[in-house]
């Protein structure tokens, strides 16, 4: 038997955890899955897969491969559009996965067209006769686990960016050439050539303000009808007051026009706001990702007398299902047949796992760890308390928050309207129409409020690239301000301060001399060997790391909820929790009796993840205070507020209970996962999702983080400091320039070709300002 | 100065001839994906 313990699987290249136990063409492999997936690729000629991954993506994280039994059969109940077909792939790391994706099209027969977009995970197929099954099963036999998506939120993403890119495309093209126009007549050119570059301006100016310039109008019509003035209102009247003003100068032979400013203004913006909206999207990407609930289940059909596959979403109450080991419940139901353990982290945020029996009330979302259950549907998907939770937290109302910049973008753009409106009427009132509107132009194109209109988004949304570098993906911009002002930070434990799994922390040899350390270990590995049980899944972990061996043993039984026990060279042996275990013990001991005396003891924990105690001593230091509440039992969560020495906690609390804690903190960071989490997650002022979680925390929450650990966190609320100092800072240079220059416009000191060239100068001066990050450490 | 009057045109049409490139290229969704063919590079043809 080797014991090499550096071996890596050919496939995923993790740790083969028990050596020669998958081997294929002496390869060796970590699980059957990974195994599996190679025998298909040789098969099919396709293990020049392997070279090519070495090749252009060595370093790639991979995950061992793990097969969903279905067989995809419900997916072809859905109708197809036009033939095509999309799945969110969920194991795509590296350019040989385009590869590997797009031989599909040799393997299936009927499908005519494959394509994988490896920064979104979706993978696109073009099908004339094959079915949506077909495809989904080759793709799991290539490793990777196929989710359906909606396609229409694709469809409008895409349509979307395309008319964003023609805009911005045809604004600058038109941008250009125009400004080789004004060149020329600021250079000096006069009469005719002027005349004629003013009309050839004219010409290239139609499709920016008639195209390009559209949204603008359409929102500062949505902002009026809504009473609340954005920066659009003053930028669709500055491109319609300037253009007309300009035509109507052509017309008459003046040589006073802005098409430049014009173009140049819209140019900009709408480069702003497509970066913005690439950023949004990216973002709305990953809450597509289908986790929480199993598309489909295996219900009995009493006709066929058979379990068949159904779309878990049409499952009815009283049908029975079959969940098998690593499944998701699909519903709400009742066990019938079969005990077995659930992971029930995602409802309720208890770390252990639940023991479920005949009788047993079994919920939606959960996971079976251990054996096959059949369980009887007391409520459809829809109904499920998942559902429910996931509802109220969609409909949680945020506090309303009136963000900076739209408040002083409202002001801005208000005074300018009100004194806009009363020039005019003293210009009508004197009779100095033509003066007063050139008053008006000018005021309108120099106070565009570009450090609003171009500044603030472009800050915010290097702040958000500067978050995802961090591994934090932000929702939605808002949260940088927040994060700023916040008193209190409410962590959840499980899986937020630790990290959600249980490990050995240590283990006593009770008589040592009487078994050696490596036999101990290598029996408790044996006796775990094929248990899915966390614990189980913990001390063979450990033991893997002391070299444990495996051991043959005679009589191997496990009985769930107490042990496992087996013979061994005549005696018995017996893995189970020690008998004298305090109740408050943050720990769980698991002992090894041999002939029921104690042998060795292995003490079991949550581990805390490293980064905790650091991120928790920065909010203390910066006199943010910290509480922890979570749903586990008092003695371990009471341990971990001590070991962090968090200022208060609360053990024990149901998700009404956090959201009670939440509501009572009205400027807190709430930062948890799972599903129990999301209402928190929500109501809190701001609420960041850590990894791992579900999609429906990251749909509650404001931001997520895609790495393990809090340091993020800590990242995000330095990053905000700086976002927000760039921010004042923009509006303090705005405030001055406003004032300054609008003063110089009203008084008719500007002409408002003057004011054409000072706009792009302040929108320059603002933009350098955004891109110079000041360096803020860890300091509020 | 005449010769304005020939090259405006000229480059007015090179321009025009990009532009129309442009919203052609954006049409067929030729920037829908701009994260797979840099990786796709790197892949031999067989």
């Amino acid at each position: 038997m080797s014991t090499s313990t550096n071996l890596n699987c050919y496939h995923c290249g993790t740790l083969v955890s028990k050596p020669d136990a998958y081997v294929f063409n002496t390869h060796q492999f970590c699980c059957a899955g990974c195994l599996t997936v190679y025998e298909f690729l040789t098969q099919n000629n396709l293990e020049a897969y392997y070279s090519l991954k070495d090749k252009v993506a060595p370093n790639a994280q991979r995950e061992p491969v793990s097969f969903s039994k279905d067989n995809f059969k419900a997916l072809d109940e859905d109708v197809l559009k036009n033939g095509e077909l999309c799945f969110f792939l969920e194991g795509v790391h590296c350019a040989a996965c385009i590869w590997l994706v797009e031989k599909v099209k040799d393997h299936v027969p009927g499908v005519t067209e494959a394509r994988l977009d490896l920064g979104r995970q979706l993978a696109y197929f073009k099908l004339s006769q094959a079915k949506a099954s077909d495809v989904a099963k080759v793709l799991s036999r290539l490793g990777y686990t196929p989710h359906t998506v909606e396609n229409n939120q694709k469809e409008l993403f895409i349509r979307a960016n395309r008319s964003a890119l023609l805009r911005l495309g045809i604004a600058g093209a038109c941008m250009g050439n125009i400004m080789m126009m004004s060149v020329a007549i600021y250079g000096g050119a006069t009469g005719h050539i002027a005349h004629l570059f003013n009309w050839v301006s004219v010409v290239l100016s139609l499709p920016v303000i008639f195209y390009c310039a559209l949204p603008f109008y359409k929102q500062a019509l949505a902002s009026f009808k809504a009473k609340h003035f954005t920066i659009d209102v003053p930028l669709a009247l500055g491109i319609v007051g300037a253009s007309g003003v300009s035509f109507i100068n052509v017309m008459q032979g003046r040589d006073v026009v802005y098409f430049d400013s014009i173009a140049m203004l819209v140019f900009l913006i709408l480069s702003t706001r497509y970066l913005l909206q690439k950023i949004h999207q990216w973002a709305q990407d990953l809450s597509l990702n289908p986790w929480i609930f199993p598309k489909t289940a295996s219900v009995w059909n009493p006709s066929t007398q058979s379990f068949i596959p159904v779309l878990a979403s049409k499952i009815a109450i009283g049908d029975t299902v079959c969940v098998a080991v690593d499944e998701l419940i699909p519903v709400d139901g009742v066990v019938i047949q079969g005990e077995s353990w659930l992971d029930v982290a995602s409802i309720t945020g208890e770390s252990q796992p639940q023991l479920v029996k005949r009788e047993s009330f079994v919920f939606a979302g959960t996971r079976n760890t251990h054996s096959e259950l059949h369980i009887k549907a007391i409520q459809t998907q829809e109904a499920s308390r998942l559902s429910e939770t996931l509802k109220q937290a969609q409909s949680q109302q945020r506090p309303a928050l009136v963000s900076l910049s739209d408040f002083w973008a409202s002001v801005l753009v208000s005074v300018v309207l009100v004194i806009s409106a009363g020039i005019l009427i003293w210009g009508w009132y004197f009779n100095a129409g033509y003066q007063a509107f050139d008053r008006v132009l000018a005021l309108l194109v120099v106070t565009c409020p570009c450090a609003l209109g171009v500044a603030v988004p472009l800050t915010l949304t290097l702040a958000m690239k500067k978050a995802s570098k961090h591994h934090v993906l932000v929702k939605n911009p808002d949260v940088f301000e927040k994060l700023t002002q916040i008193q209190t930070v409410i962590v959840d434990k499980t899986g937020t301060l630790t990290t959600g799994t249980l490990d050995v922390k240590q283990w006593t040899p009770i008589l040592p001399h009487r078994f050696s350390d490596h036999f101990i270990l290598s029996m408790v590995f044996s006796l775990e060997e094929v248990s899915h049980h966390p614990i189980a899944q913990a001390l063979r972990r450990f033991c893997l790391t002391q070299q444990a061996n495996t051991i043959e043993l005679q009589n191997r039984v496990e009985k769930i909820g107490v042990g496992v026990f087996a013979d061994y060279e005549g005696l018995h042996y017996a893995l189970k929790q020690l008998n004298e275990t305090e109740e408050s013990s943050p720990q769980t001991q698991i002992a090894l009796y041999v002939q029921e005396q104690v042998v060795a003891v292995f003490y079991l924990e949550d581990t805390l993840r490293q980064d905790s105690k650091e991120v928790i001593d920065f909010f203390k230091q910066n006199k943010i205070s910290t509480l922890l509440v979570s749903g586990d039992s008092s003695g371990v969560v009471k341990a971990v507020a001590k070991q962090l020495r968090l200022h208060d906690w609360v053990a024990n609390a149901m998700p009404d209970d956090k959201l009670k804690w939440v509501n009572a903190n009205p400027k807190a960071l709430f930062v948890g996962d799972g599903a129990n989490d999301a209402a928190a997650l929500k109501a809190a002022w701001v609420g960041i999702a850590v990894q791992g979680s579900l999609e429906m925390s990251w749909k509650a929450a404001d931001a997520c983080l895609i790495s393990s650990g809090l340091k993020p966190i800590q990242h995000s609320v330095t990053l905000s400091h700086s976002a927000l100092h760039i921010i004042k800072r923009n509006l303090w240079l705005s405030v001055v320039y406003n004032v300054l220059f609008g003063g110089l416009a009203i008084g008719g000191y500007i002409t408002p070709l003057w004011a054409a060239v000072f706009m792009p100068l302040s929108s320059l001066t603002v933009v350098i300002s955004s891109l110079m990050w000041p360096k803020i450490k860890d300091v509020l | 100065m005449n010769i304005v009057l020939l090259l405006l045109p000229a480059s007015l049409c090179l321009a025009l001839i990009f532009v129309v490139a442009f919203i052609w290229a954006t049409r067929k969704g030729q920037y829908d994906d701009l994260d797979t063919p840099p990786e796709k590079i790197l892949l031999d043809d067989d």
